[in-house]
Formats: structure tokens, sequence, C-alpha cells
């Protein structure tokens, strides 16, 4: 074949515009994620949380972060008030170890079923 | 309630907005009321956003400022211009309501007062914003943290 047979000119595609949505909410919390409870080597307290916040790598790093609210935000199969979406409230109360990683307190403590999975740290209550 | 004053915060100072409704908006501090809470205004004509109160702890203080000059808030905006009217008393147990659909309930909008105070506060401040450059299309763009960007390294 030719190279002038080869080429064929394909009509150009009428780009369609999409509608970017403008008014998207935007991201306002920063994620972490939920390491495990706070523990011995064979105890843990399931009354706080670890949580390791995603670009944080030391404890002077993560001083940023306490007192910060944090959510977990899980789907349920049943609706209420119009969505099947919760979220757990908390706080990140202290620093764990030099590595950035932080303890939380949640309302309700964290299902088991949550480790390893996102936890969304707040910019709030923010003294910037 | 402690009236002390920030250092960080002054009038014609540029907020972020943390929480509500208007969550990354970027708006501009008019003056802190007496019950603690800090008064801002979008402007409404730049960013949608009007006299709105919010709490200090759900706010990013930046260091861009609107030069205001020496901005005087009318003392009708306070704590008592917010809070809702008084509803009918019993309404829930008036026939009225009986015989109100829910969706019927619409809820009241800006009245003449409140649009005029709107927009007498708004104005010398979209007047400020005009001066300076690209600063109408900063408080129109909205905040938001973007893949790699972290908090506790930015300086706001």
């Amino acid at each position: 074949m030719s190279q002038e047979q080869k080429k064929v000119v394909k009509p150009k595609k009428k780009q369609t515009k999409k509608k970017k949505k403008q008014n998207k909410s935007p991201r306002l919390h920063v994620d972490g994620i939920f390491m495990g409870y706070r523990r011995g080597l064979t105890t843990q307290k399931t009354g706080t949380s670890l949580i390791k916040i995603v670009g944080v790598s030391t404890r002077r790093e993560s001083e940023w972060y306490l007192g910060k609210k944090v959510a977990f935000v899980y789907n349920a199969s049943r609706h209420h008030n119009g969505s099947n979406v919760r979220t757990i409230w908390g706080k990140i109360t202290n620093s764990h170890g030099n590595s950035g990683v932080v303890r939380a307190k949640f309302k309700r403590n964290l299902p088991a079923i949550a480790m390893g999975k996102k936890v969304r740290v707040m910019m709030y209550p923010s003294n910037i | 309630m402690s009236l002390q004053q920030d250092p960080k915060i002054s009038q014609g100072t540029v907020l972020i907005l943390l929480i509500g409704k208007f969550k990354g908006k970027r708006v501009v501090f008019l003056k802190k009321l007496s019950s603690g809470l800090l008064l801002v205004t979008g402007p409404y004509n730049v960013n949608g956003v009007p006299l709105t109160r919010i709490k200090r702890k759900y706010v990013i203080a930046t260091k861009t400022k609107v030069d205001l000059g020496e901005l005087v808030v009318p003392e009708e905006i306070n704590d008592k211009f917010f809070t809702p009217q008084k509803p009918i008393n019993n309404w829930e147990k008036t026939e009225e309501k009986f015989f109100t659909k829910k969706q019927d309930l619409k809820k009241v909008g800006l009245n003449e007062t409140q649009t005029k105070l709107q927009n007498q506060i708004d104005k010398p401040i979209y007047e400020a914003i005009k001066k300076v450059q690209y600063l109408k299309e900063y408080l129109t763009a909205r905040f938001k943290l973007q893949k790699g960007q972290l908090p506790h390294k930015m300086k706001f």
C-alpha cells in the first residue's frame, strides 16, 4: 500500500462540550487510613484509633493536625433522612510515635471492618 | 465572651470558609459580632455569599486583605439581624398548620431591608476589590485541596 493510500483522513469529530460541574463540592479534608487500635503486643484498646495521615511522616508535621476533626464515612443499605451515607465523627487527640501517625478518639469506636479504610481528616477547628 | 483582637483577622481580611453551604469560598471579613461570631460577606455579586456569620474555628485567615479604608458596618447588622423571625405561638397545633402541606412551607426569602443592607455593604467592598488585579477572580474561585497538597505545608 502506498503512502497516500494509507493516509485516510478521518472527519474531525465535533467536540461536544461537556458541561463541567462548576460548583462541585471542594475537597477540604486530608485522607487518612485507619491503621488499627492503640495496642500493646497482645491487647488492643479499641477506644483509641491510630490514623496514618497521607503525607505526614514526622511527629512535628503531625502536630498541625492535633485537635482536628476526623470522620469515618461509610455506606449503609438503609436510607435514613434521604441518604445512606453515614459518618462516625471523632477528633485527633495526640501524636503516636515519631513517624507521623496520630491517635484519634471517635464518638463511637470505629468498627474493625474499617481497618485499612480511608478516614477524612478535616481542616477544622482551625487556628490558622 | 472575649472580644480579644485576633492578630490575623482584621477588617477586609479574606477568609476561607471550611464548613457549611459555602465551604471553600473566599469571603471578606467585616467585623466581629458581640456573640463572638465573625460577620462576613462574599460580596454577594462576586461569589454568591451573602452577609453571614461564622465561628472563628471554621475559618482560615489568609494574608490577603481588601483595602476597605474605614468602612463602617451599619449598626442594624448584628446578631438579631440573623435570628429567624419568631413563629406564631403554637403553630404546630393551629388549624392552618394542619391543612398546610410540607412542600408549601417554603423558606421565606430575604426581605427588602436585608437586600438593601446587602447592597449597601457590598458596593464599597466591590469597588475596593476592582482596584486590585486578579482579586475578583481570586474571590470567585473556591479553595480546594488538590492531589499532593497538604495543609500543614501550606502558607495561607
